[in-house]
């Protein structure tokens, strides 16, 4: 009887589960529709009269604003709002303002392709979307399928461009660039031998420790390859065995809250080897913590971040004016913005597909210098760089290549 | 060897919260058969109170010394006891007639309630919080396995607080009104024992052995944030379970051998067999022995 009643229970939410899912794939295909007059209006943009002043246009915003990774979220949507404020204070585009709606993916797929189904519903026109690159790959389909274009400020699985959809473009260089820098600094700056990797099973943190294995091949042997659980904070059993292992160098691979308390720990535990983390760890927290006296020394492999870039020094009193202390990912964030608004104006119409394909097109300056896209819908030119706790601070020890 | 007793010292350090939190979901499950799912979220709210309770002494210059770190945990272990009995009195009680699911769908919405009034909450936040005070990593050699204070003193409070907490329930009146209680409710009622005050009694023992673990987790690993009760909560439920739910010793049983099964499953296997191991035996013990290790043992619930 229970179980029976269990089952039918258990139907009925996979059918009203199933329900939303044709909804969902229903709505994209009726939102493409206006989509075939977008080639035409692409290739005369100059001839367009302003688009008629019909409201606002609205611009959606998928990131994570609640959930361990909220903090960044809350940075992005900061960077986007003030960009869209200046630009509306400056008359808006095509004569109309801009204006953000957003949504909250929580750094987790199933709220992300929530998220992504419900923005695609409404009346928005492109998409700025991504820090956790997990829970931004299953959405791109969805934005794919609704022709809608999507500036990525942070995610940056190598994954997230080998869909093939035109759609998609990160600001951010991938995990391949990332990878390649964190393996050459730890052999070539820190003569590591033995090197010992750190995931956290997620698709961005995992990609980029499989990654820096194929990239220390033949020039470190990887001694260890282990997982945590994200959320988790007893680390200690895993740096207890890595210590048995004699490892040189420990390259962490996911985010900041496991990063700190990894290092600390490895301290506490008597490991000595050079610690590495990724940019997923790239926050001042990070040294907090671990406590100053753990962190010192410690390397981070990241994209620039706000401090980094040559166009920051007046931006950063701009922001810090309205929001406080910028984060990794501001600058960034506040670009994409800049992205959509140009691919807009260009385009001269609000129409999805002629706006993806000016965002595709973009070639602007940037807070992070210039932005325009390879044909796979990577940054061009993208690099990492490679900072050093010293003192407590963050500290660039490898800039830019060029 | 020395590397097996150093993970046998993490195991029971992790096995020291997991045992202080599933206290709290076996004495629950003991009186009124509730799984309180929210209960890891007393945890974390445990840990939030100490913080701004060592921040408070840290401004009148009494926070970082032992007397601060002790007077910051039991206002903690108050603020969140007291906060447990509100949980029960405003979200439980109402529905004491129900049947089962539905204060068990209330637990997991109670649970999230707790969770999103902390993160939208100024002074804690969605960010992570480092704690004010945390504990050295200075300890002694023995036998090549350093043992640091830290571990001994979480150990020993621990084991103190559980202690304290068996005697409590086993020799006081109180004690045995509750267990009186968690025999028959409507017995006990007959016989003049204040069931609802029993019942809260119960939430507010369960909520400040969370709170002390809360507490004791900020201090040790530096760092809180407003979903850290999800994972211990899951995990102190798997470890009542282990044990025995409703019975205390269980818990306490329970907690150790999930800490010392996830540290070998770890260094034995690897980082990401880690839960595997845990809830296999979870799983295991559900098969073959459904009602704990301890389950049986005591007539009582409790």
């Amino acid at each position: 009887m229970v179980p029976f009643r269990n089952l039918r229970r258990l139907s009925s939410l996979l059918l009203a589960l199933a329900l939303v899912v044709l909804a969902g794939c229903g709505s994209a295909p009726s939102q493409q529709s206006p989509s075939p007059a977008g080639g035409g209006t692409q290739t005369q943009p100059s001839d367009q009269a302003p688009a008629p002043a019909e409201g606002d246009i609205v611009i959606g915003a998928v990131l994570p604003i609640t959930g361990g990774s909220a903090k960044m979220g809350q940075d992005m949507q900061n960077s986007i709002e003030m960009a869209f404020e200046e630009i509306n204070a400056q008359g808006g585009v095509l004569g109309r303002k801009l204006k953000l709606e957003v949504q909250d993916d929580a750094c987790d797929p199933q709220s992300a392709v929530a998220a992504a189904n419900k923005i695609v519903s409404m009346n928005v026109v492109a998409v700025i979307s991504g820090y956790c690159s997990g829970a931004f790959l299953p959405t791109e389909a969805i934005y794919h399928n609704a022709g809608m274009g999507v500036v990525v400020p942070a995610a940056n699985a190598v994954s997230l461009t080998e869909q093939g959809y035109e759609e998609i473009n990160l600001i951010n260089a991938t995990n391949r660039d990332q990878a390649r820098t964190a393996a050459d600094y730890m052999v070539n700056q820190w003569g590591a031998k033995k090197v010992a990797l750190i995931h956290d099973n997620s698709a961005f943190a995992r990609e980029l420790a499989e990654l820096t294995r194929e990239n220390l091949e033949g020039l470190a042997e990887v001694v260890a390859f282990e997982a945590i659980t994200p959320g988790e904070k007893d680390f200690s059993a895993i740096l207890t065995s890595i210590k048995s292992k004699e490892p040189d160098a420990i390259y962490f691979t996911a985010y900041y809250a496991e990063g700190g308390l990894i290092i600390k720990q490895a301290r506490g535990l008597g490991i000595d080897a050079k610690i590495m983390v990724g940019d997923g760890a790239n926050d001042p927290t990070l040294v907090e913590i671990a406590g100053a006296e753990n962190a010192e020394g410690v390397a981070i492999t990241t994209s620039p971040g706000a401090f980094d870039f040559t166009g920051s020094s007046d931006w950063i009193p701009r922001y810090r004016e309205k929001y406080g202390e910028p984060g990794p990912y501001s600058v960034h964030a506040y670009d994409a913005a800049y992205v959509v608004a140009e691919a807009i104006k260009q385009a001269g119409t609000t129409d999805r597909a002629a706006v993806a394909k000016a965002i595709r097109n973009i070639n602007i300056e940037g807070i992070s210098g210039p932005i325009s896209f390879t044909e796979t819908g990577n940054r061009k030119d993208g690099y990492f760089i490679v900072l050093e706790v010293k003192d407590g601070e963050f500290t660039v020890v490898q800039g830019a290549p060029r | 060897m020395s590397q097996f007793l150093e993970q046998l010292l993490n195991a029971l350090v992790i096995g020291s919260f997991y045992a202080l939190v599933a206290l709290g979901y076996s004495m629950v499950y003991g009186i009124i058969r509730l799984i309180n799912f929210a209960h890891g979220d007393l945890y974390m709210l445990g840990a939030f109170f100490g913080y701004s309770a060592l921040l408070l002494l840290g401004r009148i210059s009494l926070g970082s010394g032992v007397t601060g770190v002790l007077l910051a945990m039991l206002i903690a272990m108050g603020m969140t006891g007291g906060l447990g009995v509100l949980v029960e009195r405003v979200a439980y009680r109402p529905l004491r007639g129900a049947p089962r699911i539905i204060p068990l769908i209330t637990a997991l919405g109670m649970s999230l309630f707790l969770e999103n009034a902390v993160m939208v909450f100024k002074p804690w936040g969605a960010s992570f919080r480092v704690y004010p005070v945390t504990l050295g990593r200075a300890g002694f050699d023995l036998f090549g396995v350093h043992i640091g204070y830290a571990h001994l003193a979480i150990f020993a409070m621990a084991l103190f607080l559980m202690v304290g907490l068996h005697l409590f329930v086993e020799r006081s009146t109180y004690g045995k009104a509750m267990r009186a209680v968690a025999f028959d409710l409507e017995a006990a009622q007959l016989m003049g024992i204040n069931a609802n005050r029993m019942i809260s009694l119960g939430f507010f023992l369960g909520s400040i052995m969370a709170a002390a673990a809360g507490v004791m987790a900020g201090l040790y690993y530096g760092q809180i944030n407003f979903l850290m009760g999800f994972i211990v909560g899951l995990k102190a439920f798997t470890a009542s379970v282990l044990g025995g739910i409703g019975n205390l010793p269980g818990a306490m049983v329970g907690g150790m051998l999930l800490g010392v099964l996830e540290v070998f499953g770890t260094s034995s296997v690897g980082g990401q067999w880690k839960d595997v191991f845990a809830f296999g035996a979870l799983i295991l013990i559900l098969v073959f022995k459904p009602t704990g290790l301890l389950g049986e043992r005591t007539a009582g619930r409790m």
